[in-house]
């Protein structure tokens, strides 16, 4: 009876071809999310160790104000499972599917927007997927990682001056490290915090894992900075007797605080109704002030690092 | 991964890919030069993890369509929409699958299969009872692009496929149909 060769020897001589392409899939995938990032000057994310602090309705406006300003802007919403980008924008509809990827619907000042809203129509539905996913978080983390890249490669944006990622809550989350992933190229975080020492304490670890990724963090947004008394228009403090703000992460963690955004029931009902706040107002004018330090952070950095 | 045929010496070749049961994936593969066969089943986690990573077991014939990961993994239901796939969209899809079934001829598909029956099986995700058990029963009401009659248990499950394919699906399975001279779509001719 002939001796058995073992696997080592066979497999010295057999030539191996790669029929499941796994890999070239997985390549080909990252080819196009960088064709299509490529069409897009800059690369914001909004993030925050801390839920429900404001980063949705910082995006929003941030948004907004870019536009206000004369760019081109899209807004990606990642909260895949708490999706509120369109409602906040007022924006409706759904994803026209063409082969060369799908055109997202567009809202105020032309700004596109890509969310999971889209693909539900009932309020009270909420995201779910087939198969294991639903029950394991393992599979569950993989396969929005594969969502999210699907978001950037997928969707035709066309040429924007700005695409504006608005994150999930997370100090240490799968979220940021998964962006920045697919993104090499991300110009930086805008962090947002309310002046609760709770809030803080997570934010501060947010920042320094972003950083620790590889995330540039451009700023602070202090969200909440604060209440207007509807009757006097005397500011009101929140959180803390004598209203200390985000100045003390701002220092310590060496990053400049772009605005104080006050507790404003305008604000909430502007987002509600998903109509932009009046130019006039004083918040709307605040998030126009941030664009501007935001554009001449990244610009310096743009003169830094030689690109022109 | 790659299977080897110890007695041959050679990796055995991709066939086909199946859903044999609820949240499984069957991968079969063949030897090229003695033709033995072996399969290997996925259980529901391993099912998960190929979904999760969005690619195409056995590889790709051609780039993956616009926010197929999301369209086909969406859990439906009420609040659930399907998003507009364009009609030139649609045509150029229905054009692409109808000239690589021409092309194939039914003998370039994997060994014994028809081209679509696995795209279906992947489509309709773990929902798929054990394959080539299930019965033809009553005969459900004719697609109304069609004159070929469909069962109910096929009416059923093409009605499962995201509706945005399932035009697409339907003439590639009754093509299939008129080929080999079979004028009722049961789940048998589905399945094969």
């Amino acid at each position: 009876m002939a001796e058995e060769k073992t696997l080592r020897e066979i497999l010295k001589k057999i030539k191996f071809s790669d029929d499941a392409q796994v890999m070239k899939q997985l390549v080909d995938q990252s080819i196009q999310v960088k064709v299509r990032m490529g069409y897009i000057r800059r690369k914001i994310v909004v993030m925050s160790g801390k839920g429900g602090v404001g980063k949705s309705t910082t995006t929003a406006n941030l948004a907004l104000a870019f536009a206000r300003a004369g760019h081109t802007v899209g807004v990606l919403d990642v909260d895949l499972n708490g999706p509120c980008i369109p409602k906040m924008l007022g924006v409706t509809g759904s994803f026209e599917i063409r082969q060369e990827g799908a055109i997202p619907p567009v809202g105020p000042y032309g700004i596109k927007v890509a969310s999971m809203d889209f693909f539900l129509t009932e309020k009270n539905t909420p995201v779910r997927w087939k198969g294991a996913m639903e029950l394991s978080p393992i599979w569950l983390g993989m396969f929005e990682m594969n969502v999210i890249r699907e978001f950037l490669a997928d969707i035709l944006w066309g040429e924007l001056d700005y695409l504006i990622a608005d994150l999930p809550p997370g100090a240490s989350a799968d979220k940021p490290p998964v962006i920045a992933g697919f993104l090499p190229e991300l110009d930086g975080a805008i962090v947002v915090s309310t002046p609760s020492e709770v809030a803080k304490t997570v934010v501060r670890k947010s920042i320094v894992y972003a950083r620790e990724i590889g995330i540039r963090v451009i700023g602070l947004v202090e969200n909440m900075s604060g209440a207007i008394c509807p009757s006097c228009q005397t500011p009101v403090p929140l959180f803390t007797e004598k209203n200390e703000g985000c100045e003390d992460i701002a220092l310590d963690l060496d990053l400049p605080l772009l605005g104080k955004i006050p507790f404003d029931s305008q604000i909430a009902q502007a987002c509600d109704r998903g109509i932009p706040l009046p130019l006039s107002h004083p918040t709307t004018k605040l998030f126009d002030g941030m664009v501007t330090q935001i554009e001449s952070f990244l610009e310096k950095r743009t003169v830094s690092i030689g690109i022109h | 991964m790659k299977f080897v045929c110890m007695k041959c010496e050679s990796f055995m070749e991709f066939q086909k890919v199946e859903n044999p049961a609820e949240q499984s994936l069957g991968v079969s593969f063949a030897c090229p030069t003695c033709g033995a066969k072996v399969a290997m089943v996925t259980n529901a986690g391993e099912t998960a993890m190929v979904q999760a990573l969005g690619v195409k077991i056995g590889g790709r014939d051609a780039a993956a369509a616009p926010m197929e990961l999301i369209r086909e993994n969406l859990k439906e239901n009420d609040g659930v929409k399907t998003p507009v796939v364009s009609a030139t969209t649609q045509q150029a899809m229905l054009k692409e699958e109808m000239a690589k079934m021409t092309a194939a001829g039914g003998s370039s598909a994997p060994a014994g299969s028809c081209p679509f029956s696995s795209m279906v099986a992947k489509m309709q995700g773990g929902t798929i009872p054990a394959s080539g058990t299930a019965t033809a029963g009553g005969v459900a009401a004719t697609p109304a692009s069609s004159a070929m009659e469909w069962t109910k248990e096929a009416r059923e499950r093409i009605e499962r496929v995201p509706s945005f394919m399932r035009p697409m699906i339907e003439m590639g399975v009754e093509n299939y149909a008129r080929k080999n001279g079979i004028t009722t779509i049961s789940l048998e001719v589905m399945e094969e």
